[in-house]
């Protein structure tokens, strides 16, 4: 079956990588990858939407570059806001050069969807195609409080992740940056991209 | 087609590029096209004896809309393949310029340029400006009705004046570029144009626009790019087929699927003269593969399936979550879900009402409104004839 067969190949294709080949997944634009014997590190991350571990390896790979136009931009939370401890909040965003984006809003079954939809680590399956978000929130001397891989443009944390961020005792900075992959590797143009940050608290 | 004719038409091709070398011309509009697409969205392949310009792609277009390039001048290219359905005719079975009905349905020219094979079921053909010459000059059926006719068609595109303009404007290094090997070249290259890169799914999945999709819309793309459903193994990546290569490509895949459609006497054939891939290569474990098409645009091109024979998206999704199509009686009698050639990939599954609702709006989310309407693609007759800017 196919899928067997692509999972064997993919699997194939990590140990190569974790072997210490360099050898980057990555078709991007200017195909410069980080390179080395180092590879990145992708433990604990979380999965959500239609994003694989192929396609993270590609976008950590990759040398990202400030496009002002192809950056993510956060809708929610805005900076500087103090969210509430429970519910868990939702995170959205949108590309800056489609000018468009959200209002706030609360979709509870969305976040159930979403909830639901989040897979651990190490997920493979459907091919990424289009854009795919690393979201990374980071608190002073934690970098890596929380990341999340998504295809989608809104995240709402699990009671496990949304208890990390909540018990942070610091503000909390999220960042996106993103990228444009064909079949899980990133395209010829895709980025990866930049995103500003936004800082936020958790309530009490 | 007949051995004779593919040699006379090769000939003919190749006539048209062993012409004596010429001085050079001066500069003509050779700027090059540019489809406009989005960051990261795959450029199409694009062959090196073909180079995409706008003036061919401009020539390619009046090629494709003019009623010259049938026999009895009564059909264009266009007549089966319709801007406003997608590029396709709404028909079950293309109908000919000479009436003769063609065993399968007229298949959207949008983003022929990313096939890696052409037509429902030819692991042979791949290249546009060959493919051109199938409808033009087949007998068997008659389409356009060209054969035997090659020097009048020569003649009646000479004797319109604006076409020695724009073929040397699109051919530059030609001293007489009038010739059935550019006419298939333009032709090629106005549908190698033809790209759908704007639809709610790509302005969502490619451009991040949140608003894009709706909740239906998102819920029928998780169910589509399920394992449960499986959807994604043939209609996957960009383009939604897996038989795709583009600029850059490393690795081509051309893949067809027999889905069950028919089972005739439980033997697994499929109705003479529609049997797929098997009709060129007599494999019998070819016998009723198809390539899968674009699912781009989807919700415009009913009837579907290679022959038309199921109506609606709905219909479709019942056909596969049966894992085949049963028909009870007549003469395409059969359990197609007992098909021994079937796909491994085709094996049922069940859905709820509102989750298949929610894939078809998945799927008429994958609709390029602005290409319906984009005057890059549209009838450049027309546009004349009413007064406008050709």
């Amino acid at each position: 079956m196919r899928t067997g067969r692509r999972m064997a190949m993919v699997g194939a294709m990590s140990a190569l990588v974790w072997a210490g080949l360099g050898v980057g997944a990555c078709g991007g634009e200017d195909g410069a990858t980080s390179g080395g014997a180092t590879p990145p590190d992708m433990e604990g991350v979380i999965y959500a939407g239609g994003a694989n571990d192929e396609a993270l390896y590609a976008l950590l790979t990759a040398t990202a570059k400030d496009d002002p136009a192809q950056k993510a931009a956060i809708d929610t939370p805005e900076e500087g806001a103090t969210l509430p401890k429970d519910p868990a909040a939702a995170f959205s965003w949108h590309i800056s050069g489609t000018g468009a984006s959200l209002s706030p809003s609360l979709d509870p079954a969305g976040a159930l969807r979403e909830w639901l939809g989040v897979r651990a680590a190490h997920a493979h399956g459907t091919p990424v195609n289009g854009r795919g978000y690393l979201l990374v929130f980071s608190v002073p001397g934690n970098d890596k409080l929380l990341r999340v891989f998504t295809t989608e443009l809104a995240y709402t944390p699990d009671a496990n992740a949304w208890s990390k961020l909540a018990s942070a005792v610091a503000p909390i900075t999220l960042t996106i940056t993103n990228a444009i992959f064909e079949d899980s590797r990133v395209a010829q143009g895709g980025g990866p991209f930049l995103g500003e940050g936004v800082t936020f608290s958790v309530g009490p | 087609m007949n051995a004779p004719r593919a040699a006379l038409l090769a000939a003919l091709v190749l006539a048209g590029c062993g012409s004596d070398p010429v001085p050079p011309s001066p500069p003509a509009n050779t700027e090059t096209w540019d489809w406009g697409l989005p960051p990261g969205y795959p450029k199409p392949k694009v062959p090196a004896d073909n180079p995409m310009t706008v003036a061919k792609v401009e020539l390619g277009r009046r090629l494709f809309y003019d009623t010259r390039l049938s026999g009895n001048g009564t059909q264009s290219c266009a007549s089966c393949h319709a801007q406003e359905k997608a590029f396709t005719d709404g028909l079950a079975n293309a109908v000919g310029s000479t009436g003769q009905a063609h065993p399968r349905g007229s298949m959207a020219i949008v983003n022929v340029a990313y096939l890696s094979s052409l037509t429902w079921g030819n692991p042979i053909l791949g290249s546009l400006e060959e493919q051109a010459l199938l409808p033009m000059f087949g007998e068997n059926p008659v389409e356009l009705g060209l054969a035997g006719k090659e020097a009048e068609l020569l003649a009646r595109l000479s004797d319109f004046p604006q076409y020695h303009d724009m073929f040397a404007d699109a051919f530059p290094g030609d001293a007489e570029p009038i010739i059935l090997d550019n006419i298939v070249k333009a032709i090629a290259a106005f549908e190698r144009s033809v790209v759908s890169y704007r639809s709610p799914y790509d302005r969502y999945t490619y451009e991040g626009d949140p608003s894009a999709l709706s909740e239906a819309a998102l819920r029928g793309k998780e169910l589509f790019f399920s394992e449960r459903l499986e959807c994604f193994h043939c209609h996957g990546g960009f383009n939604f087929s897996d038989s795709v290569t583009h600029a850059g490509s490393t690795f081509t895949e051309t893949m067809f699927h027999n889905t069950g459609l028919y089972n005739l006497g439980g033997t697994g054939a499929y109705p003479e003269g529609n049997a797929g891939i098997y009709e060129i290569t007599h494999l019998a474990s070819d016998m009723g593969r198809f390539r899968a098409p674009t699912l781009r645009n989807i919700a415009l091109t009913a009837p579907y399936m290679h022959d038309g024979s199921i109506a609606t998206l709905s219909e479709v999704l019942d056909h596969y979550a049966a894992g085949g199509r049963t028909i009870e009686a007549g003469p395409h009698a059969g359990v197609g879900s007992e098909n021994p050639f079937k796909s491994e990939l085709i094996n049922g599954f069940t859905l709820t009402e509102a989750e298949k609702a929610d894939v078809i709006a998945f799927l008429e989310a994958l609709t390029d409104e602005a290409l319906l309407g984009d005057a890059r693609f549209s009838d450049p007759w027309k546009v004349e004839q009413t007064g406008g800017e050709p």
